[in-house]
């Protein structure tokens, strides 16, 4: 999908009633095949990536059961991930922040 | 000479307990220690007109002063009488920057509030808590030459070392109306009379302060009521109820840091109750030696291997289920997530540590030159960050790793309570490899542990202590060792499995995990005599009286009453009275005897007679002091009595006795 000149990935779909990912090998396979791996994947895509878009669920979209389950639970809980995307970034750099600037600032 | 005491408190502040000043107490306590100059030093701050209160009432010199929190230690300012409201103004500069008991102000802030330090008398917390730093002390040098210590030991250490401030006590005290006994906390300097400059100049020459009117150094004032006594080793003597034991009772009441050996206290007969002391006393060996061996159990006392065991067994019993079931495949089985493990995280221990390490090369201050040598300051800044976009790097992807464990979770819940085929349970087999290498571990280490051994040996006097490691060899042993009613015989059972005995330690409710450590090997201790073997009993006091003896060097004064009540002499001539005479050079010692092994041999600095004083319904004690060879002793009021018919009376039961024993005895013996 094209808006203005920023290309925005669709990383999670619905087609012909059963749901899709976008996988790291950048093709598009089934949502049952999806394991820990292709999450993490998605996640960080999700948190680096501006144009990071998904097909919103709807359960009569979707008639693979399983599909059902796993889309929903990936779907609500990305939701939630993109309203706040530097959530892991921002609890990790607190980390030494007094020794991190101390010396960063003195190193410029 | 005079006598000052330039540390005083009026005012109750942030930095003291609550007190209520009493000016009629500061006046009976100058009166009664004939004191001539004090300071009136309140902590960083300075009343004008409680001051000027005080320095009307008193008739002697009162010098206005401070105590300032300096440096993170703390410094008396003292100064003149002349311009007291630019003083009260100074101060007030100080009262504001210091708004709670542990800030304090820097040199250089002293400096801009007090421009002319050399105006000024200072003298800092020398060997007293809060000390000034040397190095503080070094930057002002040119101001500082006293330094206040807290005890007639330290005074002494000091005035003998070369590069020691001239040293200064004063009794730092806050009399209120509770008060009743006055401080002995004072010193002498050599002075006509009191100005500021005069007292100045004499805290700058160790030849100009003393401890004692006409003694020098050589003599302190003990009590309160004016007993002065050597700062080396000194005798009371006096018939029994004469009072000896309640001198030597105000003494430790009247000074600090007092070790008092009472008598009788070294005897020691039940041998149990004496190791048992030893044991306690010699904790210290046993902490330590069991420190890291209690770190260990520690980590392994949580690892639960039977709970493991079924873990494993559930994760292959579902499994072989999941593969036997495989007709049963159904829509939601067959998803990649259906048997998905969760990631396990792993934890950021050794990059802190780096950062630690690198954060201490980075900030050390003493030794900044040789670490720089080798590693460039620059290098070490690079570095740090470096480690520091690491760990955050690691740390985002444990918290994604934690947010998608919670995704992986749910979904599979829901995908197994719609499919038929059984689910193959999720385990963390790295966490169980692990906690069973620990256990291995920890049995390789218990073991190499009961290697009975020798661990600890040290020398007091004749006699040495051995501490050395045994294995327990009952539950009974086990029982003692907790000093309680619990029962340890299931627990012994597997004592020569040190994992599985752990287990039935933690069966034992009572048993607080903090102490299992202690339960696998017993560290025992013994004391040989010169001979190499078990000491007997009279031995045993022996041994607790040199050690005694041995703790006194960590106080200020030692006071022992009686030793003989529980020694032969020939103990308390060879070893005794050596080891006594040898610590009076370091310590004040005040020694109350009857014996004349004790009395007559081990050649005292000054002696004490103690005489009872029955006027009706009180009694009072008087006593007559002076050297050993002076032929008569004095008491307060001047009057004196014969010293060598005293001595005769205490310690060979009156001089005719004396003689009749020696001519018909002891002659009769030798010939």
């Amino acid at each position: 999908m094209r808006k203005g000149e920023v290309i925005f990935m669709k990383y999670l779909k619905i087609e012909q009633t059963k749901g899709h990912f976008m996988s790291s090998g950048g093709a598009y396979l089934e949502i049952d095949k999806i394991d820990k791996d292709e999450l993490m994947h998605l996640v960080n895509e999700a948190t680096e990536n501006d144009e990071f878009e998904m097909d919103e669920y709807q359960e009569s979209d979707i008639g693979n059961p399983a599909h059902k389950i796993i889309y929903k639970n990936i779907y609500d809980k990305f939701i939630s991930l993109l309203q706040n995307k530097t959530r892991f970034k921002d609890e990790s750099s607190q980390l030494y922040t007094r020794s991190f600037e101390q010396y960063r600032s003195e190193e410029v | 000479m005079k006598k000052i005491d330039l540390h005083i408190h009026t005012i109750s502040t942030i930095s003291d307990a609550t007190f209520i000043f009493s000016l009629e107490k500061l006046k009976e306590y100058i009166e009664a220690q004939n004191i001539d100059a004090i300071a009136i030093t309140n902590h960083n701050m300075f009343n004008l007109s409680q001051f000027q209160e005080i320095d009307e009432a008193l008739d002697i010199k009162v010098f206005p002063g401070i105590e300032i929190n300096l440096e993170c230690g703390h410094l008396l300012l003292i100064s003149d009488n002349t311009d007291l409201e630019s003083f009260s103004q100074k101060c007030n500069q100080v009262e504001a920057k210091i708004i709670s008991a542990e800030d304090s102000i820097n040199i250089s802030e002293m400096n801009e509030i007090f421009h002319t330090l050399n105006n000024y008398l200072l003298i800092p917390h020398y060997d007293k808590k809060p000390s000034l730093k040397q190095e503080k002390i070094d930057e002002l040098s040119s101001y500082i030459n006293a330094g206040e210590v807290t005890s007639v030991k330290k005074f002494i250490y000091h005035s003998k070392k070369n590069e020691s401030l001239v040293p200064v006590i004063f009794s730092d005290s806050r009399l209120t109306d509770e008060i009743s006994n006055f401080p002995t906390r004072q010193t002498y300097i050599d002075l006509q009379e009191i100005t500021f400059s005069g007292v100045k100049s004499c805290l700058n020459d160790k030849n100009k302060v003393a401890l004692s009117y006409e003694g020098g150094n050589n003599f302190f004032q003990a009590t309160s009521d004016g007993l002065q006594l050597s700062t080396g080793l000194n005798i009371i003597l006096g018939e029994r109820s004469s009072g000896k034991t309640f001198t030597l009772d105000k003494i430790c009441k009247d000074n600090d840091n007092v070790k008092y050996i009472k008598q009788f206290s070294l005897l020691q007969n039940d041998e149990e109750k004496f190791n048992e002391q030893l044991a306690t006393e010699e904790s210290r060996v046993t902490e330590n030696y069991l420190k890291n061996f209690k770190e260990v159990v520690e980590k392994v006392v949580d690892i639960d291997i039977s709970e493991y065991s079924r873990q494993v067994d559930g994760y292959i019993t579902s499994l072989l289920k999941f593969a036997s079931e495989s007709e049963r495949a159904d829509i939601y089985s067959k998803t990649a997530l259906f048997n998905e493990s969760k990631y396990e995280t792993s934890n950021l221990i050794s990059l802190k540590k780096l950062i630690e390490a690198t954060t201490l090369l980075l900030e050390n201050e003493e030794y900044k030159t040789t670490i720089n040598t080798y590693i460039q300051e620059e290098n070490l800044k690079l570095l740090i960050i470096d480690l520091i976009n690491k760990i955050r790097t690691k740390q985002e992807i444990i918290l994604k790793e934690q947010w998608l464990n919670d995704l992986i979770d749910n979904t599979k819940r829901a995908l197994h309570t719609r499919s038929a085929q059984t689910n193959i349970d999720d385990i963390d087999l790295y966490q169980i490899a692990l906690g069973h290498k620990k256990v291995n571990k920890f049995n390789e280490v218990v073991n190499f542990l009961k290697t009975e051994k020798e661990i600890h040996r040290k020398d007091i006097g004749k006699f040495k202590i051995i501490a050395e490691t045994k294995k327990y060899t009952g539950a009974q042993e086990l029982k003692n060792k907790s000093r309680s009613k619990m029962s340890f015989s299931t627990a012994f059972q597997n004592y020569d499995s040190p994992y599985k005995f752990l287990e039935e330690l933690k069966n034992i409710s009572q048993l607080e995990a903090t102490d299992y450590y202690k339960y696998f090997i017993d560290i025992q201790y013994k004391i040989l005599n010169s001979y190499g073997y078990q000491v007997s009993g009279g031995e045993r006091s022996e041994f607790n009286l040199l050690h005694e003896i041995k703790d006194a060097l960590k106080h200020d004064i030692l006071l022992i009453d009686e030793p003989e009540s529980s020694f032969d002499n020939q103990f308390l001539k060879s070893e005794v009275n050596k080891l006594i005479k040898e610590l009076s050079k370091e310590i004040p010692i005040i020694l109350v005897t009857h014996n004349n092994t004790v009395g007559a041999s081990i050649q005292p600095d000054y002696v004490v007679h103690t005489q009872r004083e029955i006027n009706g319904q009180t009694v009072s004690y008087d006593l007559f002091s002076g050297y050993p060879s002076d032929k008569e002793l004095k008491n307060s009021n001047g009057e004196g009595i014969n010293n060598y018919l005293m001595i005769m009376n205490c310690l060979e039961a009156g001089s005719e006795t004396y003689e009749k024993r020696r001519s018909d005895i002891y002659e009769i013996l030798k010939d």
